[in-house]
């Protein structure tokens, strides 16, 4: 295992080679002091650390954990597939194998050991199988603890007392079998020994939790032959195995959102079933039992063809559950993902309906994705990350409560820390958590609008810095002014301006011009060569702005233009053209932080870059 | 299969009685574009071939051109639609025209490329044997909509009289290809139309035969395909659901050049149904060999495109950022209840079954992608017809 040196990379690097590449010199003054601060570490304000030194990406794979001592432990692969852990003083090792560069590792768990965490992943060396690695054990290999299950990259871990359960996906074929089985072993932390492996149920989620007693209970969905259901299995603390298979609902498809927990003596189990409509929309729904299984009590939300794609769940011990979700309300036009909310006082029994977090008019055109649920310090404190797209990059967006989420008394503020720069929560780990009244949230920062090569930083911030935030006016509607004219950039004045000069360009056909008034990202994919070659073959005159609507950061200016196409040699031989008639065009303009841009559009297949 | 069933059919016609083989039977023959596009930037190019005749039993070519009022002309029934919903049917328009034997004739169906004064037809094809150019003849069908999708139905209303024919693949009468082309970027796309070169119109029949008969083109079910990433490239797949054979109107209207009865809204359900054997379904397998549930499997109503995320629920979309494969299906999902034929049955038809669409996959990028460690800097654009080489 490679000890990888990281304690030059620990010091803040150079500003610099810190920043991602948005064109720092053109975002607003105000935002240029607030990227002085990551390197200033105070407890006043927000607080941002890189924890990515080997590199990321944006769709990069990485998980935390805090550990029995409460310190936290960061797990992530490298563009180069290297499985990095960063330990809580900040030096980070390399876990995989002396081989990266074959990029077989893939999957991810971690778990609380007695000292230190256990990360596990799956991996063809030194030879195919599921691996294991402690942290305070770092000098001896990890351990393969698959066997011949076929281990797949699906993995769950979690310990009692002294031991460590696995649950894991395994495709081993055997006869008069389905072939993707879920297995199940528990190693001994104090003599290393693991049990054998037991093919606990057939099935594609494993989902195991524990109820801090010692018990057990694990959770699939059959999906084979007629009967196709979920169901769990129970093992008590003191039990030699797992019990018979406890039916929980019938389910005849269901989505990979399948999350169950232990609340308050309660086991609950949620996933996104299909509705009883003929078409099979689906439905968001649940179950809880409070007899170790044998039983079971349908939950229902109000939530027709509404597709979950992501869940977090918080709770107390005095009952109170807030779940959020995103996901897409289907049959609208579009397919704009919002985040939903909706709790419990009464442990479960009975749930609010699930709400939009945002305003409805947010809703309809920009995505707001993975929401992250917390308990506060204080009792009736909740907190609800989110990744939001309202600005046109990507940025987390809060809310706080003193009421469990009935009311919200900061509601819809901006994460104070690295502004317009894309910044993107996953859907399958666990980001946030809390240290008194600090909370820290695992982020990917994308280092530029091509959302590719990106980094992965640890945020920390209070309450009192979202309320600072709350109080500071939204600022990149209005800080920026045109350096000639001095007019207000945000303004419909500008705009037209913006429009016209765009459009004298593509008259005139000097395109590295046009180029220039792009949406970022557009600019981001294609460099102005690219832009050049894909050009078409369309000739425009006599643009004409119609009719100017701006509603937020995003506008639309409808013009007139006469357009047409000379003559051209078809792939087909054929010599083709198109005589010049007027054209309606409808452009997108984009509000970016600093001026408009024009938000570029497959006129094909009407798709853009842009990913609100 | 198919062959086998015409070939026994003809034989069992031409052994049959002389009753059988001296009456008048029509044998005719039909051409499918299943996939027509136009907008401000696509035209579609349809090339269309008339042999003008079919051969005899004896294989012999030409046969006596008896019925000039039937003959040197071309049926063509376009089925469109202007809005971009996959849940409305097609309009409909239903033109003769003329053609002569061995004639092609190409045109700009979307009326895109100043061809106006030729009525839409292209590359200087001279008005001689094939009159075309005559008032109120126009080949632009498409031409005043801002983007149409469609499909296209030409058939030859060749009644022809003589001996039996036989099904001998080489004396097909009409073939064609079309060309999708976008102006803005060049990118082109090209199929070969479908036909359908047989018997008898006049009988309403339950087995593969029938002129408007296109069962055997629909795709598979299920058809393994790759996905790509969902992130860096468009995927789609344009569907052009299918009838089945039993649904036919009689030979009648055929012949008097009316549209034959629900042609316009047919409706296919296409999806993800890949099936571990023996066991259940799933949407897709990610690359990991993890498979994944969650499909969606929406409507198509006479023609459309559905975009891959469409058929897959979000959860299953997060889990598929690098793309995977899974097994596309299409199914015939026009079963009219009982009470009111507008509206749907409850029981609808298995997955597995005769019935379904054509469908052809579609892939571009939306911007340079690097593959591995190459960057692609251009764009691609590439359609294929999904149709693995295996028989149900």
């Amino acid at each position: 295992m490679k000890d990888v040196d990281h304690t030059r990379q620990r010091a803040f690097p150079p500003l610099i080679q810190a920043l991602p590449r948005y064109g720092c010199a053109r975002l607003a003054p105000w935002t240029l002091l607030l990227l002085t601060c990551w390197v200033t570490v105070t407890s006043a304000a927000p607080t941002l650390e890189v924890i990515s030194t080997a590199g990321f990406t944006w769709e990069g794979v990485a998980h935390r954990h805090l550990d029995a001592q409460g310190r936290n432990w960061v797990a992530y692969y490298a563009p180069d597939r290297t499985l990095h852990l960063r330990q809580p003083g900040g030096g980070q090792v390399v876990l995989n194998s002396a081989r990266p560069e074959q990029g077989a590792s893939s999957g991810l768990a971690m778990t609380d050991l007695a000292e230190g965490v256990g990360v596990l992943w799956r991996d063809k060396f030194p030879e195919k199988g599921l691996y294991l690695a402690q942290s305070e054990r770092l000098d001896a290999p990890p351990m393969a603890l698959g066997g011949d299950t076929e281990a797949l990259a699906r993995i769950k871990a979690l310990r009692t007392d002294s031991q460590v359960h696995l649950a894991w996906l395994g495709e081993k074929a055997e006869p008069q079998s389905p072939l993707n089985n879920i297995y199940f072993r528990t190693l001994d932390l104090a003599t290393q020994q693991p049990t054998p492996i037991q093919k606990l149920m057939p099935g594609l989620y494993p989902t195991l939790v524990q109820d801090g007693a010692g018990n057990l209970m694990a959770f699939s969905w059959y999906y084979y032959g007629e009967s196709r259901r979920i169901f769990a299995r129970f093992r008590a603390a003191d039990a030699d195995g797992f019990g018979e298979e406890l039916t929980i609902a019938v389910a005849d498809d269901i989505t990979p959102v399948f999350n169950g927990y232990h609340i308050n003596g309660h086991w609950f189990l949620f996933w996104g079933g299909r509705s009883t409509q003929e078409d099979g929309n689906f439905e968001y729904q649940g179950a809880s039992s409070a007899d170790q299984g044998r039983t079971w009590t349908p939950i229902r939300f109000a939530s027709a063809d509404f597709d979950v794609g992501s869940q977090s769940l918080a709770w107390d011990a005095g009952g109170n559950i807030v779940m959020a979700v995103s996901g897409t309300q289907k049959g609208e036009k579009g397919d704009r993902r919002e985040v939903r909310l909706t709790r419990s006082a009464d442990n479960g029994r009975t749930w609010s309906p699930l709400l939009t977090l945002r305003p409805a008019k947010l809703d309809k055109n920009y995505d707001a994705r993975h929401p992250r649920v917390i308990m506060g310090a204080e009792p009736g404190q909740v907190l609800v990350v989110w990744e939001d797209w309202r600005e046109i990059r990507s940025r987390v967006y809060c809310s706080f409560s003193r009421d469990y989420g009935q009311t919200w008394v900061l509601d819809n503020i901006p994460l104070p820390v690295a502004p317009n720069t894309n910044l993107h929560l996953r859907y399958d780990n666990d980001p946030l958590y809390r240290e008194g009244e600090r909370y820290r949230l695992l982020v990917t920062q994308a280092l530029d609008d091509a959302l590719d090569q990106a980094r992965l930083l640890e945020v920390s911030f209070t309450i009192a810095d979202l309320e600072e935030a709350a109080q500071q006016t939204r600022t990149l509607a209005n800080t920026a002014t045109d350096a000639v004219t001095g007019l207000p950039n945000f303004s419909e004045e500008r705009l037209r301006q913006r429009a016209t000069d765009y459009w004298s360009g593509m008259t005139q056909q000097a395109f590295t011009i046009t180029y220039n008034f792009l949406d970022p990202f557009y600019r981001a994919r294609y460099d102005l060569m690219g832009y050049l070659k894909n050009l078409g073959r369309i000739v425009y005159k006599d643009y004409v702005i119609n009719e100017v609507r701006i509603d937020g950061v995003r506008a639309e200016v409808n013009g007139l233009v006469r357009a047409s196409v000379p003559a051209f040699r078809s792939p087909g031989g054929a010599t083709l053209s198109q005589p010049e008639r007027e054209v309606r065009i409808r452009d997108t303009w984009l509000w970016m932080g600093d001026d408009w841009y024009r938000e570029a559009v497959d006129a094909v297949e009407n798709q853009r870059i842009t990913r609100y | 299969m198919f062959a086998k069933n015409k070939l026994s059919i003809a034989i069992a016609v031409a052994s049959g009685s002389l009753v059988l083989a001296s009456m008048q039977s029509v044998q005719a023959a039909s051409v499918f574009f299943p996939q027509i596009a136009v907008s401000e930037n696509v035209s579609t190019i349809v090339s269309l071939i008339w042999r003008g005749r079919t051969n005899d039993a004896s294989g012999n070519g030409g046969d006596a051109y008896s019925e000039q009022s039937m003959r040197n002309a071309l049926h063509y029934r376009v089925y469109y639609k202007t809005a971009d919903d996959n849940t409305l049917p097609c309009e409909e328009y239903n033109y003769v025209l003329p053609t002569s034997p061995n004639d092609i004739q190409s045109f700009d169906i979307g009326g895109n490329m100043g061809a106006a004064a030729t009525r839409g037809v292209l590359f200087n094809d001279p008005s001689v044997n094939n009159n075309w150019n005559v008032t109120g003849n126009d080949w632009q069908m498409l031409g005043g909509f801002p983007a149409a999708r469609a499909y296209l139905v030409v058939d030859d209303r060749n009644p022809r009289i003589g001996t039996a024919p036989v099904n001998d693949p080489s004396a097909y009468s009409l073939a064609g290809e079309a060309m999708l082309i976008d102006w803005n970027s060049g990118a082109a796309w090209t199929y070969q139309a479908f036909v359908q070169d047989t018997d008898d119109p006049t009988t309403v029949s339950t087995v593969p035969g029938n002129e408007f008969d296109y069962q055997r083109e629909k795709m598979p079910n299920s058809s393994p395909i790759h996905v790509f990433p969902l992130n860096q490239f468009n995927s789609g797949y344009l569907v052009t659901p299918l009838n089945i054979n039993d649904q036919m109107a009689a030979a009648t209207n055929w012949a008097t050049g009316n549209m034959v009865p629900a042609m316009n809204n047919y409706v296919a359900q296409i999806g993800f149904v890949t099936n571990e054997p023996g066991y259940g379904p799933l949407a897709l397998y990610n690359r990991d060999e993890g498979g994944i549930s969650g499909t969606l499997a929406p409507r198509v109503t006479c023609i459309g495109k559905v975009r891959v995320g469409e058929l897959l629920t979000q959860g299953a979309r997060d889990a598929l950022a690098n793309g995977g494969w899974g097994a596309l299906s299409a199914r015939r999902a026009l079963v009219p209840s009982a009470t009111d034929v507008n509206i749907l049955a409850p029981v609808q038809p298995a997955w597995s079954g005769v019935t379904g669409a054509v469908v052809y996959k579609v892939e571009y990028n939306s911007g340079p992608i690097t593959i591995g460690t190459e960057l692609i800097d251009g764009i691609f654009n590439t359609g294929e017809l999904v149709s693995p080489l295996f028989t149900e």
